[in-house]
């Protein structure tokens, strides 16, 4: 059985068919074609399907796209573009903080998350907010200059 | 689609929510869902409904009047009710939470990631009941209560009367878990949780949480604690601490040894040293509350 979903999805609204069961994480997928968010474990511990509800960090395997009716849901999507990258993606690229990019989407959203709430963070903040982002390629270390240069580069009062 | 089908059914109250799982006894309730869905996705759990409580009303966080004549966590006879679908990300930084319960905010800030607190719930935390879980054993440290709705009305127990084992409490099959009532933190309160994970924000191998009051003296007058990851549930600590810093005015080398022998007597059983660990953290626990006792002395 399915029911109808209506939401907003990067500032326009969206809407989908979908069984109860399915997670939001499957609905931007493959309902919305929206596939950079990924899918890594789905089972909420590697942070890869990583998007904002209303503003705030989620996983979006962990919840299912019928909670998600109404509310305001942002993903990678949204942030930048080619020729214009935002801020922390332009930092993990030049601090090496991505090799193969599948854990990159999660990340990029978990700092801006991180960043929108402490402005100037010191790297424990940074490792604790990246804890619950598994990456596979960079060792983490790229990861947390990136977010440190972003935030540096950005200044206070941003 | 990794989750076995189900119906998904938005409660509009506690009694609505009640009513489906009377008539259902295969229907499960959703909270924030940050352990469940794991449970739904690996097919571990095959609910036929799932109740969610999002909009059931259960998002209160406020002082009240305190139930009890003399509580025996406090000086302060007010309480800190926090409903069941509290968000973690809200005890952790919610002002009220560290000026009322310190011990939820300090403990709260070590369940999962920001990520998973922003949805997962007090409520779901306790009722889920997993062994290495933070929040139940912060309940039974501070002598909290449980309040449950089920089909004969609205029941309270004692926090450590609700774990009943690996992933299991008493709360009865239509019961709903509402809110938990904590003692107010008093003038000489101090509180510090401490785990150890081998990876940052992991489990925890074991997590311990100490509340301490201090007198207008200096000298320890109450002391609660609890651990996590001993065993099936939290394993109750406050007596073993109090025969051992009862009256005491400072952390002293001395009475750290001591409270870390207590306790990891108190553990013994559990495997891999994990009943010294538990010592361990109970002593770096109490030197942690007892110092933030005194500042909030000096403070105040
Ligand atoms: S895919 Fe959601 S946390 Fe791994
Ligand atoms: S860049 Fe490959 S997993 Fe992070």
């Amino acid at each position: 059985m399915s029911r109808p979903v209506r939401l907003t999805v990067n500032g326009a609204p969206a809407s989908f068919d979908v069984e109860d069961r399915t997670t939001l994480l499957d609905a931007l997928r493959d309902e919305l074609g929206l596939t950079g968010t990924h899918a890594g474990c789905e089972q909420g511990a590697c942070g890869a399907c990583s998007v904002l509800l209303d503003g705030e960090i989620v996983r979006s395997c962990l919840l299912l796209a019928v909670q998600a009716g109404g509310r305001t849901v942002t993903t990678i999507e949204a942030v930048g573009s080619p020729g214009r990258l935002h801020p922390v993606q332009e930092a993990l690229r030049r601090h090496h903080g991505l090799q193969c990019g599948y854990c990159t989407p999660g990340v990029v959203l978990t700092a801006i998350d991180l960043l929108e709430r402490v402005a100037d963070p010191d790297e424990e903040e940074v490792r604790e907010a990246l804890a619950g982002n598994l990456c596979r390629c960079t060792g983490y270390a790229g990861l947390v200059d990136a977010v440190l240069a972003a935030a540096r580069d950005a200044g206070p009062g941003r | 689609m990794k989750p076995a089908p189900f119906a998904w059914h938005p409660a509009g109250s506690v009694e609505e929510a009640v009513s489906v799982l009377s008539a259902d006894e295969d229907a499960k309730l959703l909270a924030g869902g940050q352990s469940l869905l794991p449970l739904l996705s690996l097919r571990l759990a095959r609910p036929t409904t799932l109740v969610d409580l999002e909009d059931a009303g259960l998002g209160v966080l406020e002082i009240a009047d305190g139930d009890r004549a003399q509580p025996a966590a406090s000086g302060d006879s007010r309480v800190l009710v926090a409903g069941a679908m509290v968000r973690q990300r809200r005890l952790e930084l919610d002002p009220l939470v560290a000026a009322t319960v310190p011990l939820l905010a300090d403990a709260a800030r070590h369940v999962g990631f920001p990520a998973t607190r922003n949805r997962g719930t007090l409520g779901g935390s306790l009722a889920h009941a997993d062994p290495v879980a933070e929040l139940p054993a912060v309940a039974v440290a501070l002598d909290a209560t449980v309040v449950a709705t089920g089909p004969r009305g609205e029941r309270r127990l004692a926090a450590s009367a609700l774990a009943d084992g690996f992933f299991a409490t008493t709360l009865e099959p239509a019961e709903v878990l509402t809110a938990v009532r904590f003692p107010a933190a008093g003038p000489g309160h101090g509180a510090a949780w401490c785990e150890w994970s081998p990876r940052l924000h992991d489990f925890p191998d074991a997590g311990v949480g100490v509340a301490v009051e201090l007198d207008g003296t200096g000298a320890l007058r109450w002391v609660g604690a609890a651990a996590c990851g001993i065993g099936g549930g939290p394993l109750p600590l406050g007596d073993e601490l109090a025969a051992t810093a009862a009256g005491a005015t400072e952390a002293t080398p001395g009475l750290l040894r001591a409270a870390a022998g207590a306790v990891t007597a108190a553990a013994r059983g559990a495997g891999d040293g994990r009943d010294e660990l538990c010592g361990l953290l109970a002593a770096r626990a109490l030197a942690q509350a007892f110092r933030r006792a005194q500042d909030r002395q000096v403070a105040s």
